[in-house]
């Protein structure tokens, strides 16, 4: 093609792309529904031509694909598909009916999204209707969720494997990619019927460049934060074998979560962590601010820049190296032992392992924990002061009524927030340097998943136990975060 | 201000208290780093009582791990390493995402707030968080120590809140005298972020200095190992230690006692923390506040 030829195409081009522009600027349904019906039309296309099931027996390496006309005729036949296998000749494959009629309601539910959009993309939808739309976008995804969870978690839901015996659905059965692709596809129709109209396109194409900019971001966070989430929940219902891989696995339901409230080790673990949480938590709070009322009360402002500089500086040191200098003092032929005259086993002994804890992380963190207090005091008007000293208060008195209530807030947020965290507080980094996994009093949430979980291979099972973790304690900063926005005003977000 | 008695006696005894917690803080590095000049001969004749600076100091630690083995100089190295690369690669990934979410009117930008916040409220968990790594391919490269935590939400949290912070009418200012978007950033709003970006400069790099966990998980190459997990497993007595760590081990058949080397390698491995934290000590209060109270 000649340069000219170009020239004029581009020239023709351009109009024609302007007018298109103005159209769907004025008219974003077109674009609305548009999305939504593209998104409809392939999830039914992927439930009625892609495989939905997969029937598998481990002992025999089988495993069937069934796609939605397989499911039909299964249930024409009583639940019992006909299969024709190289090896196995012809098997007749059951499926349970509750099943299929989960999967008949998933495809009827994206026929309706799929008429609506038709009808949304040619302007036949009021405002209200576009509400449901989205709304019928939305359902879709969260009965898919649903259907998602019974279908490989639950065991009301009856299999049969190839020997005729029965077991739960989930033991012979997994849902495919397809199934979690139709997921992810309701999630973007629901939010394109929402999210699209004349503003939000205009305002897309204009801020092109900061989508660009948020995109290293993006792809990060699906890649190292999503997809681990995802892979948590699925691993912790799952029996997790190395040589079949995460997704080759099988199905066990809640048995993890079952074995975690069940396993007398599992429940001591869990209470051990809350002990040494609370016990940090309490280190943690108190004497820093006691610490921070007696610096800012000292006066001597050139004097106090000093102290606050050397205390904020073992925040900055790792454990590695905070347990570095403990061992300078407590090893068996350290100072601490010389001092007392005796020989002492202070490291990797249970008696002393708490309070080696509660030592060393006061030492490292007491200082720094001033720092928010200090801001909060600093911010007291002086004047305050001033008045109550000529008034003839005390200082204890003025402690009370005005430097405690002034960094009241902040107490009560810590608080708060150190309490959400209980689950997560025990401060692992510190545990498995100072312990090891043969001693009982270092065995907490954290230090299980990496001794037990990860180095013994029990994917499953510490998946299970992260999840649980991490869920409970998401509810917990969730509730203590209003609360502490509800007492005093101060939250996290 | 009225003073009475009462009021010196009270702030004497603050005082008094400030201080003496400033010295416990202080006496444990000073503590290490006379070990870290004993000699052996010092040491065995004072049976560990040594809590004072050594009378015949000697540096014979420090010569002997800078010197003969090239192992703490290449831990030092790949310490480095992890730290500039994920600090500069961070700063860049989070500030592009925090100017970009400032926009009042971008679309999306709620959803995308939110999932950040899911992100700092729940996690995969150690385990999956292992698989995802291994399947990426990092395990056992520099990047599996990089790249994970490029993005933090908490920073782009700060950081978008304080760009939304700054005055509009600056940018549109800028606007029509024809500065691109690209220059707006460079011009206006990095340098009006310039003490928040201190304060997360500085905790990044604290943050890779000090990691030592990340190392013990997704590295088993000795040949990358940082200098604080060599630190570490200078101290480990319980693990089983395999060949290829024993030439990581120091302090055998040399003229000081083993302590004084494993203190003097504690000494190395804090020194560059202690070279920073003067030019950013003025921020970080700052960027605490913000981070703690605001987010």
């Amino acid at each position: 093609m000649t340069d000219s030829k170009v020239l004029a195409l581009s020239a023709n081009a351009a109009p024609r792309k302007r007018a298109f522009r103005e159209k769907f600027d004025s008219s974003p349904n077109i674009l609305r529904g548009g999305i939504a019906a593209v998104c409809a039309f392939a999830a039914l296309l992927l439930l009625v031509a892609a495989p939905i099931f997969t029937f598998g027996d481990e002992s025999v390496s089988l495993s069937v694909s069934m796609g939605f006309f397989g499911l039909l005729k299964a249930l024409a036949g009583g639940g019992v598909y006909e299969v024709q296998h190289s090896e196995f000749g012809t098997l007749g494959v059951t499926v349970s009916v509750a099943a299929i009629v989960l999967v008949l309601i998933t495809a009827t539910v994206w026929l309706a999204c799929f008429v609506l959009s038709v009808l949304c993309a040619f302007g036949k939808l009021g405002e209200k209707d576009r509400i449901a739309l989205s709304a019928a976008n939305f359902t879709a995804f969260a009965w898919q969720a649903v259907v998602f969870v019974v279908l490989i978690a639950s065991k009301s839901v009856k299999a049969q494997n190839i020997y005729g015996e029965e077991t739960a659905f989930y033991r012979t059965f997994s849902l495919t990619a397809t199934y979690l692709v139709c997921v992810l596809l309701s999630l973007v129709a629901g939010g394109c019927s929402l999210g699209v109209n004349g503003r939000n396109v205009k305002n897309v194409r204009r801020y092109k460049l900061m989508y660009l900019f948020l995109l290293p971001a993006a792809a990060l966070v699906v890649v190292y934060n999503l997809y681990p989430m995802l892979l948590s929940f699925c691993l912790s219902l799952k029996d997790y074998v190395i040589a079949d891989g995460i997704w080759g696995s099988v199905w066990v339901g809640f048995k993890n979560f079952k074995t975690i409230f069940v396993d007398p080790d599992m429940l001591r673990i869990i209470g051990n962590t809350i002990l040494i949480s609370v016990l940090r938590m309490v280190i943690s709070i108190i004497p820093p601010i006691i610490l921070a009322v007696m610096l800012f009360d000292m006066g001597a402002r050139k004097v106090r820049k000093g102290i606050q500089t050397i205390i904020y500086i073992p925040h900055f040191f790792s454990w590695v190296v905070v347990y570095a200098i403990a061992y300078a003092f407590v090893n068996p032929d350290g100072l601490i032992n010389n001092v007392v005259n005796g020989n002492v086993q202070i490291l990797a002994n249970e008696g002393t392992f708490i309070p080696l804890l509660l030592i060393t992380d006061l030492w490292k963190e007491c200082g720094w924990g001033t720092i928010l207090y200090m801001a909060a005091l600093t911010n007291v008007d002086p004047s305050l002061h001033e008045a109550a000293a000529i008034d003839g208060a005390g200082p204890v008195k003025r402690l009370f009524k005005i430097t405690l209530p002034s960094i009241t807030p902040t107490i009560v947020f810590t608080t708060v927030m150190a309490v959400g965290n209980l689950l997560k507080g025990a401060g692992y980094e510190q545990i498995m340097l100072f312990g090891s996994d043969i001693m009982k009093s270092a065995q907490v949430i954290d230090t299980w998943v990496v001794w037990r979980g990860l180095q013994r291979l029990q994917y499953g099972l510490g998946a299970a136990v992260s999840f649980f973790q991490s869920f409970i304690g998401m509810l917990m900063v969730i509730g203590c975060n209003a609360l502490s926005k509800r007492w005093v005003g101060v939250s996290l977000y | 201000m009225i003073k009475g008695k009462s009021d010196k006696a009270y702030q004497g005894v603050c005082a008094a208290v400030a201080i003496i917690f400033a010295l416990i803080c202080l006496y444990p590095l000073l503590y290490t780093v006379f070990l870290s000049f004993c000699t052996e001969k010092e040491w065995l004749s004072s049976s560990g009582a040594i809590w004072y600076f050594p009378k015949r100091p000697t540096g014979a630690a420090y010569v002997k791990i800078l010197g003969s083995t090239g192992v703490v100089l290449r831990a030092l190295w790949v310490s480095v390493e992890r730290t500039v690369l994920g600090t500069v690669l961070g700063l860049i990934v989070n500030v592009l995402a925090a100017y970009a979410l400032s926009r009042k009117d971008l679309p999306g930008k709620g959803v995308f707030v939110k999932i950040m916040l899911l992100t700092i409220l729940f996690s995969g968990g150690l385990i999956p968080t292992y698989l995802t790594i291994q399947s990426t391919g990092l395990i056992d490269t520099v990047w599996a120590l990089v790249i994970p935590g490029l993005f933090s939400a908490w920073n782009v949290l700060i950081l978008k809140q304080f760009m939304e912070g700054i005055p509009r009418e600056l940018e549109e200012a800028a606007e029509v005298d024809g500065v691109s978007t690209v220059g707006k950033l460079f011009y206006i709003i990095l340098p009006m972020s310039k003490a928040v970006l201190s304060a997360i400069c500085m905790f990044t790099i604290v943050g890779h200095w000090n990691n030592w966990f990340d190392v013990s998980i997704y590295i088993k190459d000795p040949k990358l190992w940082t200098l604080q997990y060599y630190v570490k497993i200078n101290f480990d007595n319980t693990a089983g230690l395999d060949q290829g760590k024993l030439d990581f081990l120091i302090g055998q058949g040399s003229a000081v006692s083993s302590i004084t080397m494993k203190m003097a390698l504690t000494v190395i491995s804090v020194v560059p923390m202690l070279v920073i934290y003067p030019f950013f000590q003025k921020y970080f209060t700052q960027g605490v506040y913000i981070g703690a109270v605001k987010g």
